[in-house]
């Protein structure tokens, strides 16, 4: 196991680097470069741009730039926004626990509800409820999220309101845990929805395939109780294919979050992208994707490590 | 007994061709069929849209601002009372188009990075994968809005985006084709005959490789529709006059209140689409499994 994570993490490395450096390089090779911005600025002449770049270090070749800017990386600084001048780790941490609210919700609600789902579609296949359940799985997955969190947000915020309509709180009135808790409804659904209608379908097809398999049998044979052959017998060999898609799509989470937060005006890290983009603030757009990209790397070896914990047969190596 | 069996019997079937049988398969699959009738019906009144529609996109109408569904409009008007149905079938246009032929590019790309991969092998696969694996790793989403910041926004650079972020998981379908049907006897026979690399990978082993890639290739289309409707909804896709059903949601936003006919029709499309493409994908996954008889 440390051996496999070791070279997991050491393959890693030339990964996030190249991605990285192509990134850097891309933003480079915009018309304009990273500042395209100030350029539309009124009053702004040659002169003026000239000293900016020479501020910003805009004027060295790109390899230096980047190996620089790598420099501040490893140090835990990711330069200055363009447009509000502060650190632009310092603002990409502050929104961090916002997202990580929203989307650990929307992924422990779609945990739950997908092995709800899928658990009970397998058990009763080709009942009633199963075929409604895949019906459902299929809008589900149809369904953008965009759209989804709109007609959310019309229905539940706008015509009923029964919840808010955005934010972390209310800035007036109750606050506290309910509040909160309030706010946090709708996003999270939002969020949790895809989720649900695909990963009860992984749940149900790897329960309909552990049900039918011998050492299920036997446990019936032996004798054994409905509820003990399902929960320690069936689902602990249908979690591990599970397992792998969940913890992957636990990463890809953040692209939803890009879209539900800006529906819901939810102050985290998929709106301070939205808005780092159109101000093309490339230091914050950098540290973000650099980030992202970080935490998907290792979702995917925290994905097989896990296979390779809850599946002896699996050998790391 | 063997005179009791009737000719019928032992008679060899017809021999239909492969893809005769696909499709016979695939016309079998009546949720399917019915996906691929609505997906041609909606093409179809998209591409008829300056025929159908029954007002001009780009016809303010004041006296007819914010008109709920119903009436003279059919899905209702926008805040200059542009009809919105109108809209809708111009947008089609663009949606369908920009999803059809990023799917194209990105399965273009992916079939020529994963047959060369899994025809040379060795160092050119390792390499090849590795990059693939990269692309895998980015945070696709985060991505394209930001190539799309840099290339501006116009229905080609839209389509090479998504076809340019895409094209991985082709890519590991053909390579995986290809690492089989590289050690048969046909492949074999072909290279003894003296045939060229190019010849071989195209016109030998490309064909026999279609089949997980066309399934793909068509939930794809689905995907990259939903893709630039994300990135026109973001602000950071197209502007007019090439209207998007994403871009209309986009408009929509600000009258979510008191229009929300304009949110529900555009966004009911796209998911309508994306559904029939879904089940397309599993009427074709279905007709084209070999290990399914029917």
């Amino acid at each position: 196991m440390a051996r496999f994570l070791t070279r997991r993490l050491l393959q890693a490395v030339p990964v996030l680097l190249g991605i990285s450096f192509l990134l850097f390089v891309l933003m480079h090779a915009m018309p304009g470069g990273p500042l395209a911005m100030y350029v539309q600025q009124p009053g702004m002449s040659k002169d003026r741009l000239a000293q900016l770049a020479v501020q910003m270090g805009l004027n060295k070749p790109v390899w230096v730039q980047y190996t620089e800017w790598l420099a501040g990386v490893l140090h835990g600084n990711f330069g200055y926004s363009y447009i509000y001048n502060e650190p632009a780790t310092t603002m990409m941490l502050q929104r961090f626990p916002a997202t990580m609210e929203l989307m650990l919700t929307a992924f422990v609600v779609s945990v739950v509800g997908s092995f709800a789902l899928g658990i009970f579609g397998a058990v009763r296949q080709y009942s009633i409820w199963d075929h409604l359940i895949t019906t459902l799985s299929y809008f589900g997955m149809a369904m953008p999220t965009f759209w989804l969190g709109v007609l959310m947000l019309i229905l539940f915020a706008v015509d009923l309101h029964w919840f808010p309509s955005g934010g972390l709180s209310s800035s007036t009135g109750p606050s506290g845990l309910g509040d909160r808790l309030r706010h946090l409804v709708l996003p999270a659904s939002t969020l949790a929805v895809f989720l649900i209608a695909q990963q009860s379908r992984y749940v149900r097809s790897a329960m309909l395939e552990v049900i039918r398999a011998d050492f299920v049998r036997t446990a019936r044979a032996k004798g054994l109780g409905e509820r003990v052959i399902m929960w320690r017998h069936a689902l602990r060999n249908a979690l591990i294919p599970v397992v792998t898609v969940m913890v992957i799509n636990a990463a890809f989470l953040f692209g939803g979050a890009l879209v539900t937060e800006t529906i819901y005006s939810w102050p985290g890290m998929g709106l301070l992208f939205i808005n780092a983009i159109q101000q093309a603030d490339y230091p914050v757009i950098m540290a973000i994707v650099s980030f992202l990209s970080v935490v998907i790397v290792f979702a995917n070896i925290v994905a097989d490590m896990l296979y390779g914990l809850l599946d002896p047969r699996v050998r790391l190596s | 007994m063997i005179d009791e069996l009737a000719w019928e019997d032992v008679a060899p079937r017809p021999t239909r061709s492969y893809w005769g049988m696909v499709a016979r398969r695939f016309s079998r699959h009546h949720l399917a069929m019915a996906s691929l009738v609505v997906l041609l019906l909606i093409a179809l009144a998209s591409a008829l849209a300056p025929a159908l529609a029954p007002y001009s996109p780009n016809q303010p109408d004041l006296s007819a601002v914010l008109a709920p569904p119903g009436g003279h409009h059919l899905m209702g008007t926008d805040n200059v009372g542009v009809d919105l149905f109108s809209e809708v079938l111009y947008g089609g246009r663009i949606s369908l188009m920009i999803g059809l032929l990023s799917a194209l590019v990105a399965v273009g790309l992916g079939s020529l990075v994963g047959s060369v991969a899994g025809y040379y092998r060795g160092w050119v696969d390792a390499v090849l994968m590795r990059v693939t694996d990269v692309a895998l790793s980015v945070p696709l989403l985060f991505i394209v809005l930001l190539l799309a910041l840099l290339a501006g926004p116009k229905p080609s650079t839209v389509i090479f985006i998504i076809g340019a972020t895409a094209w991985m998981v082709p890519a590991r379908i053909v390579r995986a084709q290809f690492l089989t049907l590289c050690e048969r006897e046909f492949v074999e026979a072909s290279r003894a005959s003296g045939q060229l690399d190019r010849r071989i990978i195209v016109r030998e082993i490309f064909p026999n490789a279609m089949a997980p890639l066309i399934v793909n290739a068509t939930l794809l289309v689905g995907q990259a529709i939903v893709i630039e409707a994300v990135m026109d909804f973001l602000g950071a896709g197209l502007s007019p006059p090439n209207i998007s059903w994403g871009w209309l949601l986009n408009q929509a936003q600000s009258y979510i209140a008191e229009a929300p006919w304009l949110s529900f029709f555009p966004g009911f499309m796209i998911f309508i689409v994306v559904l029939a493409v879904n089940l397309v994908g599993d009427g074709l996954r279905d007709a084209l499994d070999p290990t399914m008889r029917l």
